[in-house]
């Protein structure tokens, strides 16, 4: 069994009741059995359990998860500190949680409703223990985004502070499978047509990801023995309400 | 009672070198005797702090200092675990090609977590460590020594080395003087002004040959037992940063002498002597050998005299003898300065004085 991976980093602060009620009515529309559920059972409306932290409502990060099968990871975390420039959303599915494409279809959304810089979806290799667990995880923080991108994703959203940076022109014209404007200056950049369908050899995407990287700027992404990368510099909203 | 001015801590561009940015290349951090299997060693080089060690196998990796997680100094209590860093603060694992390979309280790594790591390269007993401004991998190697891994040569380290750390001098300072050869009489008491026979810059290599009368005038000396002697100073310099020096004529001993920038005002500079073993398998200079090195360190000193001081003169009232190679080898250091770039770099120099 494999795993499905997705983050999304949003300018939108992701603060307040409203936000969050919008955000898991996408998430129930796209990966129904991810929506986090009450904490006593028997209270329905979703298949995972779910934990706030005592950071505070309604700032707080929202944390929940549950076991195999379908098993689910998710986390929201608002922004907290005036100084920071997103909000992040974490998703993590077994591919029967997720369906073949519901991640896709949730960072896409998700990427357009709250202003996305960053998104991803990818699937984990070798998640096949006894527990389903898979051999890592991936999170990524907005720290990260100011100093590197780690890879290309089967699925890569690029906002304004991408797009601004590359070039609009050289965004659209990325050689990958599929890509789809989301937005104003937000694209989604898709490997192969199918998250689950990509070819069995290793390493199948090497070749896809290095060429989009390449077109994009290979200065973008993380590499052993490169000591300086090209980020944006992302503007700091104030939002934070710590 | 005289206040003497203590050394300018100053950049060097604040000192009138034109460009801000540390040149790229290939630079002297230690001696590879020092990098234990199994230690940890913090470093500080261009403006960032650094983690050094050596993993079981023998493979030397250096980091960015600073864990990912929660932003420890990795090189101060760090430990290694096979090939793999360890973290002091929580024992987070980082593999030598900067990937987090595991978090001892959870079942799996964070495979979207990575270190810095910087191109290292050991050669002739030295670690080098590749720098460029805007991130790039290396373009040059290294050349071997000939001899060095025949054993020819006395162990490098510790005893045939010299190192003056923290010091107000610029990469470029120790670069000019390989197309400089009248500060040989005023700095290094030669008794004439060498000619400079040759010089040329070709991709990463300066190289320069002065005509030398070793020991001319002082009659029979320690180093020219046999009076004043014809030879040359062969002059290599690998980027800005490392220059190699060849005696020959007086000897086979073969110098090398670097500057690596700590930040943008403090270097550190080593020398390393190549000495030729007077006797097999013998691991420390004696007699000649050894006054030889303590000669070489206070030619070092003797240089850092000015270079401590200096202040950079980017025009300069050059007499015609020395023109011609100083300027040659400004216009080849050029490719090295990103801020250079935008104007076309000469990739090669040639000349004759």
């Amino acid at each position: 069994m494999t795993t499905h991976i997705a983050q999304v980093f949003t300018r939108d602060p992701l603060i307040g009741a409203d936000a969050l009620a919008r955000l898991f009515s996408i998430l129930a529309r796209h990966v129904p059995g991810a929506i986090p559920g009450l904490r006593s059972p028997g209270d329905g409306g979703g298949s995972a359990r779910a934990v706030r932290s005592v950071h505070g409502s309604p700032g707080g990060e929202i944390f929940w998860e549950s076991r195999a099968p379908g098993r689910v990871r998710g986390g929201v975390h608002p922004m907290f500190y005036p100084t920071d420039t997103h909000a992040t959303i974490t998703l993590e599915c077994d591919a029967a949680a997720a369906g073949p494409d519901g991640l896709a279809g949730f960072v896409r959304e998700v990427s357009s409703t709250f202003g996305a810089d960053f998104g991803y979806v990818d699937v984990l290799p070798g998640a096949d223990g006894p527990d389903g667990e898979p051999p890592g995880f991936v999170y990524l923080t907005p720290q990260n985004l100011r100093a590197w991108l780690p890879e290309m994703w089967w699925g890569t959203v690029l906002g304004p502070a991408y797009v601004d940076l590359i070039g609009g022109d050289v965004v659209a014209s990325a050689p990958a499978h599929e890509v789809t404007r989301l937005g104003p200056a937000t694209y989604w950049l898709q490997l192969t047509e199918h998250l689950e369908s990509r070819p069995t050899d290793a390493d199948p995407l090497d070749l896809p990801r290095r060429d989009v990287a390449e077109h994009l700027g290979e200065t973008l992404f993380w590499k052993a023995g490169r000591t300086s990368f090209v980020a944006p510099r992302f503007p700091v909203l104030g939002a934070g309400q710590r | 009672m005289v206040n003497t001015a203590s050394p300018p801590m100053r950049s060097a561009s604040s000192r009138g070198f034109p460009y801000r940015n540390h040149p790229t290349g290939w630079f002297h951090v230690g001696w590879s005797a020092e990098f234990e299997v199994g230690k940890v060693v913090p470093l500080r080089y261009f403006g960032r702090d650094l983690v050094a060690f050596r993993g079981e196998s023998g493979a030397l990796s250096i980091m960015d200092a600073y864990c990912p997680h929660l932003g420890a100094h990795m090189g101060y209590g760090g430990s290694v675990c096979g090939d793999n860093l360890v973290c002091p603060f929580h024992g987070w694992q980082w593999s030598a090609d900067g990937r987090n390979a595991e978090i001892p309280y959870s079942t799996k790594p964070n495979r979207g977590q990575r270190v810095t790591v910087w191109p290292v390269h050991e050669v002739n007993g030295l670690v080098m460590l590749w720098y460029d401004a805007a991130g790039g991998e290396p373009t040059w190697e290294l050349p071997t020594i000939p001899g060095y891994d025949a054993d020819t040569f006395y162990p490098v380290h510790p005893h045939c080395t010299g190192e003056w750390l923290n010091r107000p001098v610029a990469p470029q300072f120790l670069g000019e003087n390989l197309a400089d050869p009248a500060h040989q009489k005023y700095v290094h008491e030669a008794t004439d002004v060498p000619e400079i026979v040759e010089f040329s810059g070709e991709g990463p290599l300066w190289h320069s040959r002065q005509r030398m009368v070793w020991g001319r005038g002082k009659g029979d000396t320690w180093l020219t037992p046999a009076g004043g002697k014809v030879g040359h100073l062969d002059i290599q310099g690998w980027g800005i940063g490392i220059a190699l020096f060849r005696f020959e004529g007086i000897d086979d001993t073969v110098q090398i002498q670097s500057v690596t920038p700590i930040d943008d005002t403090l270097s550190d500079l080593r020398m390393t002597n190549f000495v030729p073993r007077h006797e097999p398998n013998a691991e420390v200079p004696t007699e000649r050998a050894a006054k030889r090195i303590e000669h070489l360190r206070r030619q070092v000193d003797r240089d850092l005299v000015v270079w401590e001081h200096m202040t950079y003169i980017a025009r300069p009232p050059l007499p015609p003898e020395e023109a011609k190679p100083y300027l040659a080898y400004r216009r080849w250091s050029d490719q090295f300065y990103p801020e250079a770039a935008t104007t076309p770099a000469v990739s090669a120099v040639t000349g004759e004085a």
